[in-house]
């Protein structure tokens, strides 16, 4: 997934780094008809990579459900916020794609769509901090023998809501680092969003092969 | 009421507290200065205000009896997150 | 005495808490380093506007808040000895004398936003605002946290059980607050006193 998502948003249709949310009508439209195909391409490939992150969602559920016993609360949590997660993802893709797939709209047009794609891509903190919330918690919670995660992954998906909470200010602002090409409100998210990401892999390995078979 | 076996972690708050009585002071004087001195209060009031991170990360949060690779990493992020501040500061005050 | 006591005796290294909260804390401490480098960056690119803006500021309340976060955590520090001794009932009433400065300090914080959102300044008013807005509440988060995981704290000691774990999760929940206060100790001065 991560390397479907990283050719698709960054090489093909050069989203990283974002477009300044300075820009006006005239310079959007321009950059979607000047790379039309490189972002419809890369939007593409970003949809498959969204199908691979739904199985790992729903292993880290199945994880928590181990911790948990039941009732599956935080399991379901967990599930609920990745679900979203993935769905919230989906939204500025298809916008992108939209804005693409006819670039000689009007300007005004194809920059509503444009920013509706990068405000949704990192503002709707909620999800994330959830799930990181549900996950460290079921750690924590874990009373079995045999520790299915160790306790510092429950640690660090604290720390990770954390950095994804400035994202959410990027509504105010059009320059600066709390914009949503912004220091702090995307280089900090993504790049705590790949922490996360192989450090969960990680934990999840570990956690299966430490399953009893049956 | 007894508080403590050792009046240490009294000694380090009583000198928290002068110190940052001692650092608004600077900082409220450094209103009436110019020039160069403005960037030396500067970095005199942040050096104190880390030199007092220090004095709660080892006595209030024990780090001088923890084992070394955290108290490194503690000391490690006073340096480099006061040389930051501070290089950042004088290069743009410079250039 | 408990595990924790004997340790110390001997005078072995002794880490508070759990390895995870640590990494919490060092992770939570990089990122504020990166936002107060951020700050010093667009301090230095308009020195003029910052230290305008930062004369408006209420320094007193700012002081009076530093100095209330260095009385909890020392609070904090003793209510810590008194678990190890032992003493849960003084420790649960040292916490509560940190859980009280923690909430004067949030009181005061309240007043000192009102006060300004009241004189017409948000966060976008201008970029020295912006951050003094965002990073003193992010900083306010982390208070209201630490505020309720000192209530979890005092719940534990009002528990009759004792051993070594409860000392371990009051232990964390120690650590978190000197964070928190050591954060407010940078924050300080960086925003309300250099110029």
């Amino acid at each position: 997934m991560g390397v479907l998502v990283t050719i698709g948003w960054w090489l093909l249709a050069r989203f990283v780094p974002p477009p300044l949310p300075s820009w006006g009508g005239q310079e959007i439209a321009g950059m979607f008809a000047a790379n039309a195909t490189g972002i419809r391409v890369g939007m593409i490939f970003m949809i498959a990579g969204m199908g691979f992150f739904m199985p790992f969602i729903a292993l880290i559920s199945a994880q928590i459900h181990r911790m948990e016993g039941s009732p599956p609360v935080l399991a379901y949590t967990q599930l609920l916020a990745g679900a979203m997660s993935v769905a919230i993802v989906l939204f500025p893709v298809m916008f992108w794609a939209t804005a693409a797939f006819r670039p000689d709209r009007d300007p005004q047009l194809i920059l509503m769509l444009n920013d509706m794609a990068w405000l949704i891509s990192a503002m709707p903190f909620a999800p994330a901090v959830v799930q990181n919330i549900a996950m460290g918690a079921a750690i924590l919670g874990d009373k079995s023998p045999a520790r299915i995660m160790p306790r510092w992954v429950a640690y660090m998906n604290f720390w990770m809501a954390v950095l994804f909470l400035p994202a959410g200010l990027m509504v105010f602002f059009k320059t600066g680092p709390f914009a949503w090409n912004g220091l702090l409100s995307f280089w900090l998210p993504l790049v705590a969003f790949g922490i996360w990401f192989n450090v969960m892999i990680y934990a999840l390995l570990r956690a299966i092969q430490q399953q009893p078979d049956g | 009421m007894k508080f403590s076996e050792s009046p240490k972690e009294l000694i380090v708050w009583l000198s928290l507290f002068a110190l940052t009585i001692l650092s608004w002071w600077l900082g409220e004087a450094q209103g009436g200065i110019t020039g160069h001195d403005v960037e030396m209060v500067t970095t005199a009031i942040m050096l104190l205000g880390f030199f007092k991170v220090r004095l709660v990360g080892m006595y209030f949060m024990e780090l001088r009896v923890a084992p070394a690779p955290l108290r490194l990493a503690f000391d490690a992020w006073v340096v480099i997150a006061c040389a930051a501040i501070l290089l950042v500061y004088w290069q743009v005050q410079l250039t | 005495m408990t595990d924790i006591t004997a340790t110390m005796a001997r005078c072995e290294p002794h880490m508070p808490g759990e390895p995870g909260i640590w990494i919490f804390i060092m992770g939570d401490m990089l990122v504020f380093a990166l936002f107060f480098s951020v700050f010093a960056f667009y301090r230095g690119e308009q020195p003029a506007l910052f230290s305008a803006s930062q004369a408006t500021l209420n320094t007193g309340l700012g002081l009076t808040n530093t100095l209330l976060l260095l009385t909890s955590s020392w609070f904090v520090v003793e209510a810590v000895k008194a678990v190890r001794r032992g003493s849960g009932k003084l420790s649960c009433r040292l916490f509560f004398l940190a859980f009280l400065c923690g909430l004067a300090f949030s009181g005061i914080k309240l007043v000192e936003y009102n006060e300004k959102i009241a004189a017409g300044i948000t966060l976008t008013s201008n970029d020295f605002f912006m951050f003094y807005y965002i990073f003193t509440g992010l900083h306010f988060v982390h208070v209201i946290i630490g505020l309720v995981m000192l209530v979890f704290v005092m719940l534990t000691l009002a528990r009759p059980a004792t051993g070594e774990q409860k000392v371990r999760f009051v232990e964390v929940g120690a650590s978190y607050w000197h964070m928190v206060d050591v954060l407010w100790i940078v924050l300080f001065p960086l925003i309300y006193l250099v110029k």
